[in-house]
Order: structure tokens, then sequence, then C-alpha cells
């Protein structure tokens, strides 16, 4: 029975990404993303949060979205997410991993928290063939 | 000689003022800060989560047999410890001890109860990732409770009333055959040995009542919640008008104390949402209980969260493995060395001592601490000195003490049940 609940809750929950193109978890009105990187050789980044606008202390999923220079997706990427704030000199409170690639460069991120208001620091690592990209990106919550 | 002594007088003057004479306020507050009060009102408490590990975390009938539980003192060896006894309800569900005195004394300090449903973690080093698991390792520890699962599970069957109202939401008692008087895999040796002596089914059948009593004891903690203190009072009339600050719920000391904590203080860097707590772990330098090494805190209490049987992955457990996210992307790393959590500071007037070994006895005390933020014995302290000068530590201090207010539960909940 919980497996089925999950189950369910996941379908619904992918339910729109499957229909509505790139509008993740049901943002239906809106394709922007909640944030968004750029690699040092021109690979972008599109973070799509389950919880939006992002908000401290609720473990939540994200969506990372990636595309190549010539806007084409990036599959099969070995992505690591890692972070944490700059003026207090800590990381994430939690370790969260992508556990799938939810369709052609789209990848579930699990396990994203924030437990401080201020300045944080997201840092994407994602390895493509032989070739490891980098992008990081600030934001204040 | 009158002249030599007006520098010196008016550089005394001039001390004293900048130590004890309060900054004016501003006239209004900023947007941001108004935000952040809005954020730490209770009316921003979101309803409390379900337990998808405990499928009777919200059954009254699981809450009343949890109350019986929760007061009952035949839950230990000497027939005189309950959880009440440390988890007093008019101490806000504490007991006013830098250390627990159960049996014998404890290694840390009684943490409220209030709004602890709400933290995905339990233990000061969150060595335990839900309520209903928290509620087991006191009955079985020596220090504690100092009785075991076979033990408590005999009190269950002997007793009518338990029986009946636990049947009632478990269904039929299973007990295994030769059963011994006590057993348990964590106690004394002749306890472990017991236990050693049963057969595998045996063994889960005992813990899964176990188990199941722990899901009661949580069903009955999740009652107890913080009510509306002067504090939400306030937040409440400065969202009807921001620009107002001075609306006469607080004093000018309170405000200031206010002000200090969203900014200069930096109190809501973890002290934040509507309880006060980030349910989060950190290293504040915090010295070592007297007698005892300095703790490893978080970095151990996950491994010992990921080694539990009771945990949310457990073969005790009603969640399905995807719903225990916390523990499956909880982190590990060696900064966490020495971290404990984040204890809410709703009803902290009545809550002292204070830090996980009640090592300071005030919150004057607890103030200096974090004004100096001292070198940590392990790691680093992630605080750094704030610079309060005097009169900044004694509103800072009258402003928490603006958090304190009767809870939102039931008095039904606050006594020892009826047992007619």
């Amino acid at each position: 029975m919980p497996f089925f609940k999950a189950a369910l809750t996941k379908a619904l929950w992918l339910a729109p990404v499957l229909v509505a193109g790139s509008n993740l978890f049901g943002a239906v009105e809106s394709t922007m993303p909640d944030l968004v990187g750029t690699s040092g050789d021109g690979y972008s980044v599109k973070i799509f949060s389950q919880l939006s606008p992002l908000e401290i202390n609720r473990i939540h999923s994200w969506y990372i979205e990636i595309t190549g220079v010539d806007s084409t997706p990036v599959s099969n990427a070995q992505i690591t997410v890692t972070g944490g704030m700059p003026d207090h000199d800590h990381g994430l409170p939690t370790q969260p991993q992508v556990t799938e690639e939810v369709r052609d460069g789209t990848y579930l991120l699990e396990g994203m928290r924030f437990h401080m208001p201020g300045k944080w620091q997201i840092v994407i690592d994602f390895r493509v063939g032989d070739q490891v990209h980098s992008t990081s990106i600030e934001f204040s919550l | 000689m009158k002249k030599l002594l007006v520098i010196p007088s008016l550089l005394l003057v001039a001390v004293l003022a900048w130590r004890y004479v309060a900054l004016p306020l501003p006239e209004r507050w900023s947007e941001q800060e108004v935000r952040l009060i809005q954020s730490l009102a209770l009316a921003s408490l979101p309803d409390l989560p379900p337990d998808s590990s405990n499928r009777l975390a919200d059954d009254p009938a699981a809450a009343e047999l949890g109350h019986r539980l929760y007061f009952d003192t035949r839950l230990s060896s000497n027939g005189k410890v309950a959880c009440a006894s440390c988890h007093q309800p008019e101490l806000m569900f504490t007991d006013g001890l830098a250390l627990a005195m159960g049996l014998s004394m404890g290694s840390r300090h009684t943490p409220s109860l209030v709004g602890i449903a709400y933290s995905p973690w339990f233990y000061w080093d969150g060595r335990k990732d839900s309520q209903w698991s928290q509620a087991l390792a006191p009955l079985e520890a020596a220090v504690e409770h100092d009785t075991d699962r076979v033990a408590v599970l005999r009190l269950i069957l002997a007793d009518q009333p338990y029986r009946e109202l636990y049947e009632s939401l478990f269904g039929p008692l299973a007990v295994p055959d030769h059963l011994p008087d006590s057993a348990s895999p964590l106690g004394n040796a002749e306890r472990v040995a017991a236990w050693n002596s049963m057969e595998t089914d045996a063994q889960i059948a005992v813990s899964t009542v176990f188990s199941n009593l722990g899901k009661a004891l949580a069903a009955y903690q999740r009652q107890l919640l913080p009510g509306p203190a002067r504090f939400d009072d306030y937040a409440t009339a400065i969202a009807t008008d921001p620009s107002t600050m001075h609306t006469g719920s607080l004093s000018g000391a309170e405000v200031g104390g206010l002000q200090l904590f969203l900014g200069k203080a930096q109190c809501a860097s973890c002290h934040n949402g509507p309880l006060f707590t980030n349910h989060e772990f950190h290293n504040t330098g915090v010295f070592a209980i007297a007698g005892q090494l300095p703790p490893m805190g978080r970095y151990d209490g996950i491994r010992t969260a990921r080694e539990d049987p009771f945990n949310c992955l457990g073969k005790f457990s009603d969640a399905d493995a995807s719903e225990c996210i916390e523990l499956r992307f909880a982190r590990d790393e060696n900064d966490l060395v020495g971290a404990q959590k984040t204890p809410t500071l709703r009803n902290v007037t009545l809550t002292a001592p204070y830090m996980h070994g009640g090592q300071f006895k005030t919150l004057s005390e607890v103030i200096q601490h974090y004004n100096d933020a001292p070198t940590s014995m392990l790691n680093h302290n992630e605080a750094k000195p704030l610079g309060l000068r005097a009169v900044e530590a004694s509103q800072l201090e009258a402003f928490l003490h603006t958090l304190t207010a009767p809870l939102a539960t039931d008095k039904k909940w606050l006594v020892a049940p009826d047992y007619e």
C-alpha cells in the first residue's frame, strides 16, 4: 500500500512533465526556471524546483535540464550537486543526488533542502563522455 | 584640578553610554524584516506533516494508548520512571535539570517535546529519524527506564485495558512461545543472552509489538504543539500595518531585541521558521559536558540512524523506501563533527538550563556564549563573535521571553490519564 501510494504520488508528479514539455512540476502558466547557470564552455543548466519559489526548511526535489551550446539536450550526464553558504563556512544540510534521467537532458535531483536564510551557492558538476563541465549558481533565500 | 577631571569623566560617561544606552529604533521595519518576522510567526506554521513511517501517527485511539504509556511508571525496572518523569508537562516537557535523571543520571539535557513532531530528526545528535523510533530508546536505556521490549510486552499482555486498546489498533497480540521474562538486544549481558536464545521469528514478533508501542507514544506526542505567544500577537499586528514598529504588544526593549535577533545577533540564521529552529545540526563551540569528552554530535548521529533497525527504511517502518527522503539523502561529512541539533526557542523561558548538556543556567549566559563565539573543542565553531553591547544582550534576552505561552494542546493531554 505505501508503495502504491508512493508510485501514485510520483506518477501524478511526473505527469505534467511528460505532457507539458518543459512545464515541469505542473507550472503550466510559466516555463521560467527557478535558477539558471552556464558552464565555462557554454553548456546551459536550468533548475525547475518542486518548491517554487524556493524556501527554507523543506526537503524537496529539482529537475535539472542541461543543454549543449547548440541547445540540444545533454543525455547520460553524470551529475554531482554540492553547495553551501560561503558566508557561514558550511555546506548543504543534505546530500542531494540525481536519481534518474526522466527524459533526454532532464534529470531528477532528490533530497534538496536549505536551512538558513541568506546567500547560497550551488555547484553543479556534470561529466559528459570524458569531459567535465561545471557551473556555480548564487542566490539568496 | 577640576579641569583635569573633565576629560576622564566625559570618557567614562561615553563608555558607560556605549555599553548601556540603547540606540533609538527606526520608525519602521524594512520589507525584508517584515517578511522574516512573518516567517517566524505561528500563523506560518503549516499543518503537521504526516509521518509515513507510522500509519497510526494521527489516530486518536493510538494517541490515547500513547498517553497512557507516556505517564506509566510501570515502564521501568524500578517502577518509578515514566516518559513524563523527564519530559514534564509543567516545564514544557523538560525537567529543569542540566542532565536528565532517570534511574540514574544520563549524559544529555532533556529537550522539550513541544512541536518536535515537525522535526525530521530526534536526539541532540539526530540518531533517530522518527518520533516513534525515538520513543523506544529511553525505555531500554540503563540510565533512563532500564526496562526491555519483552518486559514491556508482558505488561501489555497482563494489563487488560492496555491489551484491549493495543489489539483494537494493531490486531491480536502475537506472543511467541517460550518467551523469557526479560530480553533485549540492547540491554545488559543477561538480557542480551536471553534475546540471543530466542528464535528470529520470535525476536521480530517482540520488536514489532515494541515498535507499535513507540508509534502510539508518537501519536500522543504529536498532540504537543506550541500556542501563540506575545511575539505572535506582535507579528499579527505588523502584518496588518507593516509600517508600525511600535504597536504596544511588545516593549521597546523587546522590539530592539527582535531587531537584533533578525540582524546583528544572527540568531535567525538557525533559529528560523515558526518553531524557531531549522531542525538542523550546528557546531557552535559549546564546551564539553563536565566529565565527558567533546561529543562527535551529528557525525556519529547520522551513522547510528542509518544502522538503526527501527529507522524509516527498516522492517518495522510503515513507509515505502521512496518516502524516506531525509534518511536517504542525509549528509554525513566531517564538518558535522561536534554539531548538535538546533533546539526550538518556543517557551524558552520555561526550559532552562540550556544546550545539549545544560551547560548554561540562564539565557543571559547563552547570549554571552554566542557573543564570545569561543573556539570549538572539536572541529570549528560556525558562529562568529557578535560584538553585542551589554544593553543589546539584555534587549535580546527580553525578546526571547516573548516566545512563551500556554500550549495549543487539549488540557487532557497535559496530565496523567484517568485509567477508569
